[in-house]
């Protein structure tokens, strides 16, 4: 393993992006010179506009998309197209890093649950009994034993996140990615979700997180980064720091100036 | 095109097999070099795109349908290696679930859809589009179109050819033909006139169309297949399609028709009642007795299609050449005018403004506008919907994928019930159905024949599956078209021999139904409906990850299952993106909208726009599957374990398969 020499704990950062940009197509632009280290067990809350690249940096974090120009790092190994044809670094990778997508119906794509729940770990090549074992394991942790024999296409938009969120889980990766978690929730099961990011970091993991739930920013992140719409980063800070400063999410245009009354809304 | 089980002899099948298999060997091994992994699941859409063609059934003017395939579209964007893949892979699916084309003949089909086809195809388009034309060089789309048009009639050959050696090759001793009844003569002409006219074109129209698309909307799919092509190319400005091709598509026509027209048809394969060209056959023939011939038969087979008000009998072929050259103008016209708007409605979504805006608010427009404030006039204000109107060809088309989609869900379903066959392991049951499916095709005698079908039936009944459900699937959709299509064997035209019901004499012919031609249709009847029968026993007893699973273990190449893996899946969600965008704009429709041609501008132009979304979907599965360590090997839950109970189900249909050919070798001829 490419990383087990220098491995991480040793005090660096778990991710590090050094001047990354990336566009879509070649054409079309998504992170214009972004640079960004997520420490071990942090909880870090990706803001901005729609497009303004949350999403593709949570999937260069993933290993998903590669920079056409910067430099990722993970536990210490560069991550490139190259090092992870290598199976080895790729399991290693895969299974230390978790991604919940946002679109559920994208992620959950298994015949039942029980085998979306599996996909993970048989990938990885854990044996079957453990397997079998981690998944009942999660199935109870995230309340959804009754579903284990459906088919995903059977469930609510609620209880399929859900799946997502175990058969991610079920794979124990060290870093968690979601990409707006708690979008098209309703109010409670948006709030559980929040409490289980919340518990799932006290239990060691580090979280990074594109969300618009700013009112839940106090408690999903221990540290904000701001986009700006031309995708690069405008300020990072504590949650209370960001939401204070009005001038800076108007100029993302994460905020809007109500005519009425001149102040910004969805602000607590 | 596609040939169903019973059509050819198991050694035509066997020898078929045989051809592809070294293909799809090497197929699977140049795919893997040439595209690369992140490119497999555009091979998945690529097969699921096919599928999707080949269920949009054109009505050819003899009243028959005929399909276009797709494969030389795939072909020009993946490379024909990988279009190989693809439409294997969509012929799979439709043998195995939708009874479309056999199991047994799956290799013939292959070898002409997924081989001949965009090889052919390929290699017409390669001779007229260089590398160093420019991705967006008008010459593209029409090399593209010139290929596709080729490619389909050459494969269309092929077909022709398979079928009409059939008689020639296995018959008993009295001439009854053992499979398909037709002679080169009768099946050239017939496949030659779908597919010359119509199919072709639209299968030309399609790649055309899809090409154009692609070079207006999303360059780097065009770049797969042209690693070596320079960026200075890609930036080109993108010429626009003129009218031009549209011409000259309909002046190759224009040279052609009289060649499918001189060609005395009999239809065939799939969907064609073949009745009709039965009527082209003794055309030159009888030339005198066709005024009357004609007009009989065009009663009957125009009606139901918009040319149906021509009742008179006016002699078949010159009616066929009008209303084949109008229907030929009027596709072509409709397809180059909805390539042309499919371009100008799914421009990409708009980008995220970029630049100047990151320091300050942007003003934003704060007036919304009155109209939207107010009810609307026009609407009736009672609050009534309208009347019901009858479904249009759009809607049907769109109810057959939602029937698509519940049969697959339906599936499913009694896949998890307790029966028989849902406990024999899916590897054991995929083999000995297969040797079944072999045994059935081998066998000479009607008789052995309806009790091996019956022998299914009850199957079914041990598996809990409805048998009224299950013999209507098989018999309502397969054979009875089978039937349609087997029916002018009867007559004494087509099988020679002892007429056994006379139907009168013809300019001193006697005209008759043969006991040698009876006695063919009955026995492909039979055969068809026991084949498709044990297919269906299969897809309703295993759920498809464990057909996938058998499929891998069985040793189909990893490449193979996991395209057929992720083309199913599209297929759904493909399926599910037409019907919403259908749903969306019958939405957005006020009043009675009469406009047939509105529907069919929305399909074609739908065509295009839903690659760009197909693709966009692939990616992001595909990201999500990798994202959890998915590296191309399908992985089930469930270990496969051979019991006891699977050993005495491989014993007792291997005891089946001896009596069964024992006992029609004994019964003789």
């Amino acid at each position: 393993m490419p990383w087990a020499t220098e491995c991480c704990g040793t005090g660096g950062p778990l991710l590090a992006l050094h001047g990354v940009s990336y566009r879509y197509l070649d054409r079309f632009p998504a992170l214009d010179d972004v640079s960004l280290a997520v420490a071990p067990g942090e909880k870090v809350a990706l803001l901005g506009a729609n497009g303004c690249g949350k999403s593709t940096l949570l999937k260069v974090l993933d290993g998903l998309v590669f920079p056409d120009d910067g430099v990722y790092e993970a536990f210490g190994a560069k991550v490139t197209e190259a090092n992870l044809e290598d199976e080895q670094f790729n399991r290693g990778f895969r299974s230390r890093i978790g991604f919940v997508f946002q679109n559920s119906d994208a992620q959950v794509f298994s015949p039942t649950v029980r085998d979306e729940i599996a996909f993970g770990p048989l990938n990885m090549g854990l044996p079957r009994e453990q397997v079998e074992a981690r998944g009942a394991d999660t199935l109870e942790l995230l309340d959804i034993v009754d579903l284990a024999d459906r088919a995903p296409y059977q469930l609510s938009g609620g209880q399929k996140k859900r799946v997502a969120i175990a058969s991610v889980l079920v794979m124990n990766p060290d870093v968690l990615l979601f990409d707006e978690p708690t979008a098209a929730l309703d109010p409670r099961t948006g709030q559980w979700l929040t409490d289980l990011i919340v518990d799932l970091n006290e239990a060691g993991k580090t979280i990074v997180l594109a969300t618009h739930d700013l009112a839940a920013l106090d408690v999903l992140a221990d540290r904000c980064v701001v986009f700006y719409e031309d995708h690069r980063i405008a300020a990072e800070g504590p949650p209370a720091e960001v939401l204070a400063d009005r001038a800076l999410l108007e100029s993302v245009n994460l905020v809007y100036r109500r005519r009425a009354d001149e102040r910004p809304c969805l602000l607590p | 095109m596609h040939i169903p089980d019973g059509y050819l002899s198991p050694s035509t099948c066997a020898a078929f097999y045989g051809a592809s298999v070294p293909v799809w060997v090497t197929a699977g091994r140049r795919v893997k070099k040439v595209v690369r992994n992140r490119y497999v699941p555009l091979v998945a859409i690529g097969a699921a795109y096919s599928f999707l063609v080949m269920m949009f059934n054109v009505p050819v003017p003899d009243g028959t349908t005929a399909h276009a395939v797709g494969g030389v579209l795939i072909a020009v964007l993946l490379g024909p290696w990988a279009a190989v893949i693809a439409v294997s892979i969509a012929l799979l699916i439709q043998a195995l679930f939708f009874g479309d084309g056999g199991v047994l003949a799956y290799g013939a089909n292959v070898f002409n859809m997924a081989i001949v086809m965009p090889f052919v195809g390929y290699g017409v388009y390669r001779a007229m589009v260089q590398r160093n034309h420019s991705l967006t060089s008008p010459r593209r789309p029409l090399g593209a179109a010139v290929g596709a048009y080729v490619g389909l009639n050459v494969a269309a050959l092929c077909t022709a050819i398979e079928f009409g050696l059939q008689p020639e090759l296995f018959h008993t001793a009295n001439g009854t033909p053992l499979y398909a009844p037709f002679h080169l003569t009768q099946t050239i002409p017939a496949m030659a006139f779908a597919h010359l006219l119509v199919a072709g074109v639209v299968e030309a129209a399609l790649t055309a169309g899809v090409v154009t698309y692609l070079q207006k909307a999303n360059l780097p799919v065009l770049q797969i297949n042209q690693a070596m092509t320079p960026d200075w190319m890609v930036e080109e400005a993108p010429k626009r399609l003129g009218w031009r091709w549209g011409l000259i598509g309909l002046g190759v026509m224009a040279v052609l028709t009289p060649l499918g027209l001189l060609a005395p048809g009999g239809a065939f394969g799939e969907d064609a009642p073949a009745n009709l060209d039965l009527a082209r056959y003794h055309l030159d023939a009888v030339p005198a007795g066709l005024r009357h011939y004609a007009g009989f038969w065009h009663n009957a087979l125009f009606s139901g299609y918009d040319f149906s008000q021509d009742k008179h009998p006016v002699a078949g072929y010159l009616v066929s050449a009008a209303v084949g050259m109008l229907v030929i103008g009027l596709v072509v016209f409709v397809l180059f005018k909805v390539v042309g708007r499919a371009v100008r409605t799914t421009e990409p979504e708009p980008v995220p403004a970029v630049g100047a805006t990151g320091g300050r608010t942007r003003p934003r427009s704060s007036a919304t506008p009155v109209w939207l404030l107010e009810s609307d006039v026009g609407l009736c204000p009672c609050g009534c919907i309208g009347k019901r109107r009858k479904g249009s060809f759009v809607e049907k088309t769109l109810g057959g994928g939602a029937g698509l989609l519940r049969q697959a869900m339906f599936s499913d379903d009694t896949a998890a019930r307790p029966g028989l066959l849902q406990r024999i392991d899916p590897r054991v049951k995929l083999a000995s159905l297969l040797g079944l499916l072999l045994t059935a095709a081998v066998v000479r005698n009607i008789e052995v024949l309806v009790a091996l079908y019956l022998v299914t039936v009850g199957l079914a009944a041990a598996s809990r599956l409805p048998v009224g459900f299950f013999v209507k699937r098989v018999w309502l959709f397969i054979p009875i078209f089978t039937g349609i299509v087997v029916l002018p064997a009867t007559f004494s035209f087509v099988t020679h021999g002892h007429i056994v019901v006379p139907l009168g004499s013809w300019f001193g012919h006697r005209v008759g139904l043969t006991s040698q031609g009876l006695h063919t249709a009955a026995l492909m009847v039979a055969r068809v409906a026991t084949s498709i029968s044990l297919v269906v026993l299969l897809t309703l007893t295993t759920p498809w990850t464990k057909l996938l699973a058998a499929l891998r273990s069985l040793f189909v190449p990893r490449m193979f299952v996991l395209v057929l893996g992720m083309a199913y899946r599209y297929l759904f969600h493909l399926l599910g993106s037409v019907t919403d965008m259908y749903t969306a704009r019958k939405a957005r429709m006020v009043g009675a909208e009469a406009d047939v041609a509105g529907g069919r501008a929305f399909v074609s132009a739908s065509a295009g726009a839903l690659f760009g979304k197909a693709q966009a979907l692939s990616e992001e599965v595909h990201m999500a599957m990798v994202a959890r360590g998915y590296t191309g090997e399908a992985r089930g839950l469930s270990r496969g374990r051979v019991r006891a109970v699977d050993g005495a189900w491989s014993l007792a249909c291997l005891l089946a398969a001896v009596l069964v050919i024992g006992g029609d070798r004994a019964l003789g001829h």
